[in-house]
């Protein structure tokens, strides 16, 4: 109640005010996650950067335009904070050691293909931030070109291109490796 | 990965990432603390420490998509011609523009096709002398495949000198000798025009960003082998090769915040940092500024109700630009007394540059804002028109004078890769600088 109270007005008014914000914010939890999991490949760490997003878009949210949905608004928000994990302190934790951000089991029914999909799995954690963004929301969390582009800020023309060209890296990764 | 149907792809997608397991049961605004400390209750119900990992993959993707990449042309180097008269003018943070002699150079390692070579950063001391980082990615297999191209006639010729026997990210130089190349594990120095080159390095310690201006260069390195992460800078005489430590002030040098950028002009700095997610930072953005070399430094309030800060870039002592996020898009500040305070800068005409966007400026009214787009505006922000927009996403790297400067370009064409651009009428007009 403090907290709300620091953010301006009464604190019975900054309350109601939260949980109304809260409540908008509640139908996108599901798949903030999945795109922070998809993102970072640790529950631990996307459910952290999810709901800094949440805090981050509550202190910040003054800056949705009228008429602006806030889906693409607060997916935007996650996938910034999804990167500013990756430059953290905490991300560089491992050092040299092998990265682990991939290290959750794969499904028993899928283990017929494991090396397959761990090689995938590898070649998607080389993509950068941006390729990677674009692979997650249209291939992950399945969104059309045309929301991927309002997530992005970039037009539906540049989506386009950058996930062509992100599949190419990816079978460019890949080439050496068996295919999947 | 062969070509796959939409489906398909998406099908080996979600088998590669999986899904989550969701310990939470949604977001809760209302049980963060009183102080914004909100560690405790980020991840509720799983108590985990943060899981250790690594970064750094972004370069074993260019070398891997290198590799794979086959050009025939050859790469001709020619004889460097004397260079023409330098301009002067504003320096920008990535070029410091000097009185430049000409150097005597070494050869360095051939690059085999002119566009095999991708190019990744670039410094200048003139508008003539330039560096260029990139990547051999016709010639080279492995590691060490980065290069350093150097013209001084303006970007008519280029010719290739030694680089630092490991794959580098980043360059400058101060002047034609005296230049470091760095990795996240690396500060390498030349002080022969790039004939040989000296290791530096910090146990334990990631460089994040590099710069020099007068009589220093400038590195922000972070704690990567402790759970008391901390970042710093160090500064050395740019003669020296002697790193010391600067002091920062209070929480930044905690887990508390990532770098985002640094800025020098003369013997003044702006760094500028970003809250690290779940760190318990009330501040989301801070700005340090300093005016004697780092000696000491002193703090602004920047992007308030913003997200964060994306870019900073310093004209001058008393003339800065900055890109906020505003969650999608960037809003571009500005601060006309040596980042005291920065203020958001009013629009007549709308952009919607997004939230990565990049800003650079020769003066407090001309800047150049890049992100889907490169835009230009001549009244302090207030108006834009488009200078480029050909599908590629866009960085300003900086000016060298007011009238010279770079930018790179990521994405749309053909192939997929990145490119240099120059300006020689102060971002009126741009062109791709090829590498003959």
């Amino acid at each position: 109640m403090v907290f709300a109270a620091a953010l301006g007005g009464t604190a019975d008014e900054s309350v109601q005010d939260a949980a109304e914000f809260e409540a908008r914010l509640q139908p996108l939890y599901s798949e903030a996650i999945r795109l922070a999991y998809g993102m970072l490949h640790n529950s631990t760490l996307a459910e952290d950067a999810a709901q800094e997003a949440a805090l981050r878009a509550w202190r910040a949210r003054g800056n949705v335009r009228d008429g602006s949905e806030l889906r693409p608004w607060f997916l935007a928000i996650v996938a910034n904070c999804c990167r500013d994990v990756r430059r953290s302190s905490w991300w560089r934790l491992g050092g040299g050691q092998p990265a682990v951000e991939f290290a959750e089991p794969v499904a028993p029914d899928r283990n017929e293909h494991r090396e397959a999909i761990y090689d995938l799995r590898d070649a998607l954690r080389r993509l950068g931030h941006r390729d990677r963004l674009v692979i997650v929301l249209r291939y992950y969390l399945d969104l059309s070109h045309e929301d991927v582009a309002a997530v992005t800020g970039q037009t539906e023309t540049a989506v386009r291109a950058r996930a062509s060209r992100a599949l190419r890296r990816l079978r460019l990764d890949l080439a050496s490796e068996d295919d999947v | 990965m062969e070509k796959l149907t939409p489906d398909a792809l998406r099908a080996r997608i979600h088998a590669a990432i999986g899904e989550p397991e969701i310990t939470g049961r949604g977001f809760d605004l209302g049980a963060a603390p009183a102080d914004g400390r909100r560690r405790w209750w980020l991840g509720q119900g799983s108590g985990a420490a943060p899981t250790p990992v690594r970064v750094g993959a972004v370069l074993a993707v260019v070398v891997a998509v290198a590799s794979a990449v086959t050009v025939g042309t050859v790469l001709h180097l020619r004889s460097l011609p004397k260079p023409a008269g330098s301009h002067s003018g504003p320096a920008g943070p990535a070029t410091h523009p000097s009185a430049s002699a000409v150097p005597t150079l070494a050869v360095g390692p051939p690059v085999t096709a002119a566009d095999g070579f991708l190019p990744q950063d670039v410094t200048a001391v003139s508008a003539d002398q330039w560096w260029v980082l990139g990547h051999d990615t016709a010639g080279c297999t492995g590691a060490a495949c980065s290069r350093i191209l150097v013209t001084l006639d303006g970007g008519q010729t280029f010719a290739s000198i030694p680089t630092p026997p490991a794959s580098v990210t980043g360059l400058r130089f101060r002047d034609p000798e005296d230049g470091w190349a760095y990795s996240s594990t690396t500060v390498w120095s030349t002080h022969d025009a790039g004939a040989s080159w000296s290791a530096a390095t910090w146990s334990g310690m990631t460089i994040e960003d590099l710069e020099t201006s007068g009589s220093y260069v400038y590195a922000v390195v972070c704690a990567s082998g402790s759970g008391e992460s901390a970042c710093s800078m160090r500064r050395s005489a740019t003669e020296a090769d002697g790193w010391e430590p600067l002091s920062l002030p209070g929480d930044v040098e905690t887990l508390r915040y990532v770098p985002k950028s640094l800025n020098v002009h003369g013997g003044y700095i702006a760094l500028a940092f970003g809250a690290s997610p779940g760190s318990g930072a009330v501040q989301l953005s801070r700005v340090l500024t300093s005016g004697d070399d780092g000696e000491h430094f002193s703090e602004a309030s920047i992007c308030a109700g913003a997200m964060g800060v994306a870019s900073l870039y310093v004209v001058s002592s008393e003339d800065l630009w900055a890109a906020c996020s505003t969650g999608m898009l960037a809003d571009v500040w500005s601060s006309t007394d040596g980042g005291a305070v920065f203020t958001a800068v009013p629009q007549s005409s709308g952009y919607d540059e997004p939230s990565w966007a990049t800003v650079a400026a020769t003066s407090a009214t001309h800047l150049e804002l890049a992100g889907t787009e490169l835009l230009v505006s001549d009244d302090g922000g207030r108006t834009y028109r488009v200078a480029l927009d050909n599908g590629d996403s866009w960085s300003i790297v900086g000016f060298t004078t007011s009238e010279d400067g770079f930018a790179l370009s990521s994405g749309g064409g053909v192939a997929g890769t990145t490119g240099l651009w120059r300006t020689v009428d102060a971002g009126a007009d741009w062109y791709e600088v090829t590498f003959p």
